[in-house]
């Protein structure tokens, strides 16, 4: 089948993919479909930051899905199935990317089935002010507002929404939206869409914030640059997280036990209203949380639980009362975690909710 | 700055003078000041709690106030939940998630050293003894867990002459089928409820599959994982 190209080559092979070239049905034995590219932005721990870590973490995922794993260059696999061509570019071995032109119910379910629940697989969990950046001119945006987990189902004019905006400018829209109190909290910014022009070539994205996105147009270049960018802005903000709110502890000489890293504190502007109900749906250890933890009320109001972020397997522990949330991150405990939550909290309980160094 | 350079800083200035200040959680005030009496210790105490925050034990000559000061801030982050001398249920509230960790993780085996770094932050600061006793204690308690309710999915193995003491994870909800792995946590949470003596051993939203789990078994997930109504 003749499979080894090098990256520009597979840019060259997508971007005939998008113009339904001929050339693009012939590359990966027919496997291609022509018109749009489904992405998704990934983070992962291989066991060794290295070619060969990605490598011996792809092929897990690759043998546990019945795809045949090949490498195409430097940092670029292509993931094989009998109708279908995956292609995962590592060239940042923790932040991923996968490309597809496979129809959008069989990406999703490789991403849902096969890589995420390897705990070593995580979707990247993109905040608001993040999909803000997100590049071109913006015609389209989603506001997908849920929040029966977590609040009572009455006495909340928009507990649940769905609105899409259409036209220049929508953002604007959307603040205008917020800027009503009764509405602030549910206003989420849940995906974006934006056209790029260059030249002659034009494309159009739209990403949401679970990191998927979908991309048509006529330059795969235009759109992978977009796509690095982005990849590029969400690893800076998880290694921000990181660095400000992990908490360490080092022997030291001088003063016998040093401490660094902040207690993340959310301030609520939205309180919670059933601090119960809450807690259960936030440890209901189902999505979008995946949080595991038996909460205890130690004083009037006040909880606390040692929690496990199920799906990387790595503890936190949260401090919760009506105005505020605290989450202290171990000291290894993932950045990815803290950016699921900011996420799901924008999405689930109030928009708003966001972290003072991450914004 | 470094802590340790702002000190060296502070000692080289003749206007400054450097003085330890004792810090704990309000509801240990009284256990500190009798320690610090037993011990002779003379220096001002800290105290934070829920509401406010107590300083005492200041010279008349210093520059600090003896105060009390009220805030709304609710119990003081716990970035120390247990030290080395805390009681058995409180080692046992960190030891619980730092397995149910490992099976999130589907680790096959946890060290009971490796746990007691995970649980003590101060570990490496402590003397050979002291970390000797605080194992046996972490060594206790997952023993007593492994002897319980969480028999079918751990077990304690005792230390030999060729290895340290271990918790061998049998079973993980992490490897069941994805459509059942909710119902496998709320499970295991339920159990450890019952072992860190919890009033509520049963969340509401657990005692059946929500409408999101029913939708999704179905094909039914709406694109950002909810149900469409």
């Amino acid at each position: 089948m003749g499979l080894a190209m090098d990256r520009s080559d597979f840019i060259a092979t997508m971007t005939a993919a998008l113009n339904a070239e001929p050339s693009a049905e012939a590359a990966f034995g027919g496997r291609l479909r022509t018109g749009q590219v489904k992405s998704r932005l990934l983070e992962a721990h291989p066991p060794e930051l290295s070619a060969e870590g990605c490598s011996a973490l792809l092929k897990t995922v690759a043998d546990r899905a019945g795809l045949e794993l090949q490498a195409l260059d430097d940092d670029l696999w292509a993931l094989l199935g009998p109708g279908d061509a995956f292609f995962m570019d590592t060239a940042n071995a923790r932040f991923w990317q996968l490309h597809s032109t496979a129809r959008a119910d069989v990406v999703e379910s490789l991403v849902k089935t096969r890589l995420i629940p390897d705990h070593r697989v995580d979707s990247a969990w993109m905040p608001a002010h993040l999909l803000h950046k997100f590049e071109g001119t913006r015609t389209w945006l989603r506001s997908s507002f849920t929040s029966d987990q977590l609040v009572p189902t009455d006495g909340d004019p928009a507990r649940r929404w769905r609105m899409q905006l259409e036209g220049d400018a929508p953002e604007e829209l959307l603040k205008l939206i917020r800027g009503n109190p009764r509405y602030a909290s549910n206003a989420s910014l849940t995906a974006v869409g934006s056209t790029i022009v260059d030249g002659h070539r034009r494309v159009q994205l739209a990403a949401n914030f679970q990191g998927k996105v979908i991309s048509q147009g006529t330059s795969f270049e235009l759109i992978a640059g977009v796509l690095w960018r982005t990849g590029k802005r969400y690893e800076q903000y998880v290694r921000a997280l990181e660095s400000r709110y992990r908490l360490t502890t080092q022997p030291s000489d001088s003063v016998g036990l040093r401490i660094d890293g902040d207690v993340a504190l959310f301030e609520l502007e939205r309180h919670i209203p059933d601090l119960e109900l809450f807690l259960d749906g936030l440890f209901s250890c189902r999505e979008p949380f995946r949080l595991w933890g038996v909460p205890r009320e130690v004083a009037f109001e006040q909880w606390e639980t040692n929690a496990v972020d199920l799906h990387v397997g790595q503890p936190l522990r949260l401090e919760i009362n009506p105005c505020w949330i605290r989450v202290l991150l171990d000291e290894h405990t993932c950045g990815n975690t803290l950016a699921r939550l900011i996420a799901n909290l924008q999405q689930h309980f109030d928009a708003r909710a966001e972290l003072p160094a991450a914004a | 700055m470094q802590p340790a350079r702002f000190l060296r800083r502070l000692r080289d200035r003749d206007d400054t003078r450097v003085i330890a200040v004792f810090v704990g959680n309000e509801t240990h005030r009284s256990d500190l000041e009798a320690s610090m009496t037993q011990h002779r210790i003379q220096a001002p105490l800290l105290t934070v709690g829920r509401d406010g925050a107590r300083l005492t034990g200041v010279e008349p000559s210093s520059t600090l106030d003896a105060s009390e000061l009220a805030h709304q801030g609710g119990l003081p982050p716990a970035r120390f939940p247990i030290d080395q001398l805390s009681p058995a249920e409180e080692i046992r509230e960190l030891v619980v998630p730092s397995l149910v960790a490992a099976q999130a993780r589907q680790d096959e085996i946890v060290d009971v050293e490796a746990l007691c770094r995970e649980v003590l932050p101060e570990w490496s600061l402590l003397g050979k003894e002291a970390q000797r006793e605080f194992r046996a204690r972490v060594d206790d308690v997952v023993r007593r867990l492994a002897e319980g309710d969480f028999g079918a999915h751990f077990r304690y193995e005792p230390g030999t002459k060729a290895s340290q003491p271990r918790i061998r994870v049998l079973d993980t909800p992490a490897a069941s089928d994805p459509r059942g792995t909710p119902q496998g946590w709320q499970a295991q949470q339920r159990r450890a409820a019952r072992a860190l003596g919890r009033q509520r051993p049963q969340i509401e939203g657990q005692l059946a599959p929500s409408l999101e789990d029913l939708a999704q078994a179905g094909g039914l997930g709406g694109e950002e994982g909810v149900p469409d109504e």
